[in-house]
């Protein structure tokens, strides 16, 4: 698929170019790991995957608004749009991934759970579902504060939301919820918190590419015709070009 | 002015050829495009034809439209009527950076290059030349954002080219240039006229209308 690949690594060029982001990206989810780590059991596993979720989706939506402009040129210049935005949703994945990898550890290190296998596939399903959010927001609302102002609603009322209430579940990290109290309590259906993992993960995927090939497509009233249709003429610069004001 | 005042005017001509090896043959024709946002009509009825191995200036008042037709020829905007027929790939130069501030440029250059299915060693070699024409050299680690307004205009210029476009559509690309760089510019929108590409270039410098074959003056609506 032509673009995914230099996309991709245009993506992960882009973050590592901004080092602060890095560097916070990995710190985020750590703070509020910290600020919870003398709670009751568990309630830290629970901070460290709400800070993932936060900062993960937040680079997903900045990533996508900081190629808005250079994307419409990136179609001219021979790219499908569906590589591009598969691209960026691959890099991106892929970074949430990492960064609940090293989360993943540090809980199996520093924390005693009832299933620790849970709580690693609640840090995975946080990094990549934040991903896949952080895009569909950027691709929906167009600028960042807007953007920024609704992650912070959708993420901080997973966390807040009765988890018992219908609208619990459908929320788009219901499923890391659930896997944490699973890995935590020992109480949750892990199969159910997959199959959200995955119909939302994929759900929001389909939905930010639509919007994206949307906007990218190539507009209707621009038709393309053989060049050979039309004769070359020859510039004979400085001998057939007046002057404007001259031309009758 | 005589046509031969024009040519008699001293252009340097481009510190390295930025030739591609076959460029695209292009061309440029509009018809009867109409654009309102709103209930402000911005374009009415605007016709124009740029053949290949020609170039046309648009030129108008502040707000009269001339970005909005240039993004209807690159299919960024629709209109509400008319059409568009392109002979050849489009490039498109915007009038604001459409450039990601923390890859460099040479990222720029995969990245565009790899559209046309370049490597991104073969993109550079050939951004290089473009840019070299421009006077300028590609920095390896700069990122865009600590480059200068004119440098990263240059390289607007240069990943547009990198496409090989039939059809060059530029929306006053020289801000920020220094007066060498300006009048390379001009230079190579002749080489790319030589070369059989279609060139439109929206413009507020009314003195470098002898540069150009026609002019589109939006205020009035018709090709001098």
């Amino acid at each position: 698929m032509r673009g995914l690949a230099v996309t991709a690594e245009m993506t992960i060029r882009d973050l590592l170019g901004r080092r602060t982001v890095v560097l916070l990206l990995v710190l985020v989810p750590l703070v509020f790991y910290a600020a919870r780590r003398d709670d009751f059991q568990g309630q830290a596993v629970r901070f460290a995957s709400l800070g993932l979720a936060w900062a993960v989706s937040t680079v997903a939506l900045f990533a996508t608004n900081s190629v808005r402009p250079l994307e419409p040129r990136l179609r001219l210049a021979g790219h499908g749009s569906v590589g591009l935005y598969l691209g960026r949703l691959t890099s991106t994945v892929g970074l949430g991934a990492v960064v609940a990898g090293l989360y993943a550890v540090l809980v199996a290190l520093d924390q005693e759970t009832v299933n620790p296998w849970s709580a690693v596939l609640a840090l995975v399903a946080s990094g990549t579902i934040a991903a896949s959010l952080g895009l569909l927001v950027g691709a929906i609302v167009p600028r960042e504060l807007e953007g920024m102002l609704v992650l912070i609603t959708i993420v901080g009322l997973q966390m807040i939301i009765d988890p018992t209430k219908a609208v619990a579940e459908a929320l788009p990290l219901w499923s890391t919820r659930e896997l944490v109290g699973h890995a935590v309590d020992g109480v949750g259906d892990v199969d159910a918190a997959i199959a959200h993992w995955a119909l939302y993960g994929v759900g929001m995927a389909v939905v930010a590419l639509a919007i994206t090939a949307f906007r990218l497509r190539r507009r209707r009233h621009v038709v393309y015709v053989d060049a050979t249709v039309e004769p070359v003429v020859a510039a004979g610069r400085g001998v057939t070009r007046p002057v404007s004001g001259d031309r009758g | 002015m005589a046509a031969d005042d024009a040519v008699s005017r001293s252009v340097p001509a481009p510190a390295s050829s930025p030739t591609i090896a076959s460029p695209q043959v292009g061309g440029l024709e509009v018809r009867s495009v109409t654009k309102s946002y709103g209930r402000r009509r911005v374009l009415t009825d605007v016709s124009f034809h740029v053949p290949a191995g020609r170039s046309l200036a648009v030129v108008g008042a502040n707000g009269c439209g001339k970005s909005t037709l240039l993004k209807i020829c690159a299919g960024l905007v629709s209109p509400d009527r008319g059409t568009v027929r392109v002979h050849g790939r489009l490039g498109y130069c915007p009038q604001e950076m459409g450039l990601d501030g923390f890859l460099t440029s040479e990222d720029h250059l995969a990245w565009f290059g790899r559209g046309r299915g370049l490597s991104r060693r073969a993109a550079v070699a050939e951004g290089s030349r473009v840019a070299a024409a421009l006077d300028w050299s590609i920095p390896r680690r700069q990122q865009v954002r600590h480059l200068s307004g004119g440098t990263r205009q240059k390289l607007n210029v240069t990943t547009t080219m990198l496409s090989d476009p039939g059809v060059v559509l530029l929306d006053e690309p020289y801000q920020g240039f220094d007066h060498g760089s300006y009048l390379d510019f001009w230079g190579l929108v002749d080489q790319w006229c030589d070369e059989g590409r279609a060139v439109v270039v929206v413009t507020h410098l009314l003195h470098e209308l002898n540069r150009v074959h026609d002019v589109l003056d939006l205020s009035r609506t018709e090709v001098d």
